[in-house]
């Protein structure tokens, strides 16, 4: 084992260890779009949604839901949506996950002039001639790429779909 | 940060939500002394951690778009195909959502290749080869394998393994400046390693077992039965012997018998795993 993994999986074990004994007091929201529901079911009203890394006091469970208070609220949240650590993305602030992925950050022209700045330009096109693959200039790739930066999910789409495959919260 | 004020910061963020004071005070006159085990593995962790954290989302994000650049180069353009590919994105989503960082916009592609393989750029964005997809039968599968890629994005693997490449020395943040001249020469060369660590050589087999083991858990959390990543690690075993091994996830993965058992030793945890969702039938409707 690498001396630097030893150390992270030494790290992160000294705080799994100490996480169990908190786990049935105190939780923290850990997934994106989680919501405080007004009974263990996914179709009952939504009491409120709950950002990541939200506390939550523990008052019970019933299946696979938690009976919590949060912000002076109270209510169930599914278990899936919870972890006895606050996730690295509440303490770092982060992007928004349903956030476009915009246009990619590429420059066309630096990056093509980097690569025939190895050399490597030539000898691709040899390659992929060889290999009877078309040969493709970097704008033809970057326009892939914006292609698949654009491919969005939306938060409502999302839930209709867990809904209609019966996923997690909303298996029963 | 010297190294002292290093570790009683880290002691104090971890303290609150980790161990209840009589221990903390123990833990802590454990690692001042210099001399101890904690103290020397947190000093450790001290050089690792500030490499990691130096980079901002941006950045990281500008290196996975250049790499998924040189991913199309290597494996194939996106499949044609609007509907696998907007699938495919919200079997990736609903994992996001659940997965260690759930605030980063990932995003998903099946790109047109015969190689079995699924690579993940730092930033987010997670490819799967179309021959990948074609062995897979379920929604828990994918669910598995893309949570497996989400697990390397969460936990920075490929940005870990490259981090002692000369590009990163002194800079914390990639910008135009960063990208010209000598920068721009070590910033090929940086994405040129990066490329050689996903595409060939493979990501450290402790980061794999660690993305494995993040992907039982958000596939668990999320509600898909945990096990579909192994029974697709299975299915890859029984084709190993007749695939193209150059490229392909078996030649940038662990052994696979490794891996199938330490993940069927992991599902003890998951007690109820098999009453979770699965979904063969809209995956054979929606994967074409």
């Amino acid at each position: 084992m690498k001396h630097s993994t030893q150390i992270f999986a030494a790290v992160a074990g000294t705080m799994l260890l100490a996480a169990p004994a908190l786990a049935q007091e105190k939780l923290y929201v850990a997934s994106e779009g989680a919501k405080l529901k007004a009974d263990k079911t996914a179709s009952s009203d939504t009491v409120a949604e709950l950002p990541v890394g939200t506390p939550l006091s523990v008052l019970g469970q019933e299946e696979s839901w938690y009976k919590v208070s949060a912000n002076g609220q109270s209510g169930w949240i599914y278990r899936g949506k919870v972890a006895a650590t606050p996730p690295e993305a509440s303490k770092q602030g982060g992007d928004n996950l349903f956030g476009g992925g915009g246009s990619s950050a590429i420059m066309v022209s630096e990056a093509d002039s980097a690569r025939s700045m190895r050399g490597l330009a030539d000898s691709e096109q040899e390659a992929a001639k060889a290999a009877g693959r078309p040969t493709r200039t970097m704008a033809e790739y970057k326009q892939a790429l914006d292609t698949v930066l654009a491919e969005k999910v939306g938060k409502k789409e999302l839930e209709g779909f867990l809904k209609a495959g019966r996923i997690g919260e909303y298996a029963k | 940060m010297d190294r002292r004020k290093f570790i009683l910061g880290l002691a104090a963020a971890a303290m609150p939500l980790a161990l209840p004071g009589s221990v903390m005070a123990g833990f802590l006159d454990a690692i001042i002394d210099p001399n101890s085990k904690e103290s020397k593995l947190l000093s450790g962790a001290k050089s690792v951690l500030s490499s990691s954290q130096q980079l901002d989302y941006k950045s990281e994000r500008t290196i996975g778009e250049r790499l998924a650049v040189e991913g199309f180069r290597r494996y194939g353009m996106p499949l044609q195909s609007k509907g696998i590919q907007h699938y495919v994105n919200l079997v990736g989503m609903a994992a996001a959502t659940n997965s260690p960082r759930p605030n980063i916009p990932y995003r998903f592609v099946v790109v047109e290749s015969d190689v079995q393989n699924a690579f993940a750029c730092p930033g987010g964005i997670i490819f799967v080869t179309g021959a990948l997809v074609k062995i897979m039968q379920t929604e828990a599968q994918l669910a598995g394998i893309l949570s497996h890629e989400i697990g390397h994005v969460a936990l920075r693997h490929a940005l870990k393994s490259i981090q002692r490449t000369q590009f990163f020395s002194g800079v914390g943040q990639i910008t135009a400046a960063t990208m010209k001249g000598d920068k721009g020469t070590q910033f090929e060369s940086m994405i040129n390693d990066m490329q050689n660590v996903l595409f060939d050589k493979g990501l450290d087999q402790n980061m794999e077992y660690e993305a494995d083991a993040s992907a039982l858990e958000t596939a668990y959390r999320t509600g898909y039965n945990p096990a579909g990543l192994t029974e697709t690690l299975q299915t890859l075993r029984t084709i190993e012997s007749t695939s193209t091994k150059k490229g392909s996830w078996f030649s940038t993965h662990p052994p696979l018998p490794n891996r199938i058992a330490r993940n069927q030793a992991s599902m003890k945890k998951y007690p109820d795993a098999a009453t979770l969702a699965v979904l063969a039938d809209r995956f054979k409707s929606q994967s074409k």
